[in-house]
């Protein structure tokens, strides 16, 4: 339309001259093909790739489980897994108010459920999972953004759709913005038995709603916020799930010690709150991070994350990032180490992750924006390599190596 | 229970409501010129960011509540 009106003035404004003189006619073809020209050089060029993002993490993970039988039947067995978790994403611009933004993650899971197939039928020995996700905003105005997602998620055993709306304003020269945005994931898979048996199909259904807020509070100060409640209804065991269970022997069998399945919740509901405060410091080119986030849910559980950030450049296009975290959570009231059968059916789960719990995370990063560069060396481009050391006290730790590259066009 | 969600709801909407007055103070855009390095985006790079929140939603009970999935398939579903 704005083109439309653009040529619409430039052909009045060649009529015009085109009335003024005798010459001014002689000269009106040229400058008419110079403001059509001029026109449709401002026009917008359509579909362009913006920027494309590589990233390759590497995890090695070392523990025990009380849900593994790759040890004792009545204690805690083998988690070991490795993990490679290769991911692209590139973003799109369609005009001057609409970019995609694709993203597809890959996993590549060694023994992806230590819990109870290893050592019976290999089944989970290597697990295979991918993502394909559509991010897409459309910015009608400079205070106002809308966006949408659309996701669909692969793994052996289970398939998930993902889709959410959201909504962000922008207040006071763009210095306040506020989001909101809400996710629906529906799940199904086959609920594999701690025997390797497949009970055919379950589902579940998952419900977020987010508020976020960012604030500027300085030339060098950021304050960020996040709440959010999730709702989820149906099977939210996982798959080849397991729980040490004890009863008295029978005359068919002598076993008192085995295993048997979790039983979960129907339902579950989840709140976590999120603040960060940042902090730029220019004379040493510093920046510092503190955040911190709160969780708890429908079942007890209380979760406290602390976490802090230091960047700082070590040269006009290189950084380094230190960071350190702190988690503890309490375990959801249905945990347990084993259970009585055949008369206990409560509700119960032996899984490390749900465990009562303090994890501790250090690790450092390395990052080469080139667009920052000497003209020597100066490129659209940036890539970074980093490590971090996760440990839980309840005798899991995981290497994390990662390399990543990006480039805009 | 009940109550205590109440408490954590409210005492997040003082929260907001509270730093929401810090809006008054606007800093104009040319004087933006350190939020917009690269150390100060709320995430430096998505992927990496993504790689990191997945290694603790699977590791960790407190997944979810933050506008992303919770709970996945294997080894995920916390």
């Amino acid at each position: 339309m704005r083109a439309a009106i653009e040529i619409g003035s430039a052909l009045i404004i060649g009529l015009l001259l085109g009335t003024s003189s005798a010459s001014a006619e002689e000269a009106e073809p040229d400058i008419e093909s110079r403001l059509r020209a001029s026109v449709e050089e401002s026009e917008d060029p359509g579909w362009a790739l913006e920027e494309m993002r590589l990233f390759t993490a590497f995890y090695w993970q070392e523990g025990r489980g009380l849900q593994s039988q790759a040890g004792p039947v009545d204690g805690r067995g083998r988690e070991d897994a490795w993990i490679v978790n290769p991911m692209v994403s590139f973003r799109v611009r369609q005009n001057d108010e609409v970019t995609h933004t694709l993203t597809v993650p890959v996993d590549i899971v060694s023994a992806a459920s230590t819990d109870a197939i290893d050592v019976v039928s290999k089944a989970s020995e290597l697990n295979e999972a991918a993502t394909m996700q559509l991010d897409t905003t459309y910015s009608p105005s400079e205070t106002a953004d809308m966006h949408f997602k659309f996701g669909v998620h692969y793994e052996e055993p289970m398939r998930s759709f993902i889709v959410g709306p959201g909504f962000t304003l922008k207040f006071f020269d763009q210095n306040t913005i506020i989001g909101v945005s809400a996710t629906i994931v529906a799940d199904g898979f086959d609920p594999h038995s701690y025997t390797g048996h497949d009970n055919g199909f379950a589902a579940r259904t998952s419900f977020g709603v987010n508020i976020d807020y960012l604030q500027v509070l300085s030339p060098t100060t950021l304050f960020d916020a996040s709440a959010g409640t999730t709702e989820q209804w149906g099977v939210l065991q996982t798959t080849w799930n397991s729980v040490i269970a004890y009863r008295e022997p029978t005359e068919d069998d002598a076993r008192t010690t085995y295993r048997s399945g979790e039983i979960f919740p129907k339902s579950r509901n989840r709140n976590a709150f999120f603040a960060r405060l940042s902090q730029h410091v220019p004379d040493s080119r510093t920046t510092a991070k503190v955040s911190y986030r709160f969780y708890v849910d429908e079942n007890a559980v209380f979760a406290h994350s602390l976490e802090a950030q230091i960047y700082q450049y070590l040269g006009p296009w290189v950084f380094v990032r230190g960071h350190g975290r702190w988690h503890t959570q309490t375990a959801p009231d249905f945990w347990v180490v084993n259970a009585f059968e055949p008369g206990e059916r409560d509700l119960r789960s032996s899984d490390s992750d749900l465990e009562e719990l303090v994890s501790r995370e250090a690790g450092l990063r390395l990052v080469f924006d080139r667009s920052q560069a000497p003209g020597a060396v100066r490129a659209p481009d940036r890539f970074d390599a980093g490590y971090l050391r996760y440990q839980r006290d309840n005798g899991l730790s995981i290497d994390f190596f990662s390399l990543g590259y990006a480039r805009t066009f | 229970m009940k109550r205590f969600l109440y408490g954590v709801a409210r005492l997040s909407f003082c929260l907001l409501i509270g730093s929401l007055g810090v809006g008054c103070v606007v800093v104009p855009q040319n004087r933006r010129r350190y939020l917009a390095d690269p150390t100060m985006l709320p995430t430096d790079d998505p992927l990496e960011a993504r790689a990191r929140d997945k290694l603790h939603t699977t590791r960790e009970a407190a997944s979810g509540g933050n506008g992303q999935p919770a709970g996945g398939g294997c080894a995920c579903g916390n």
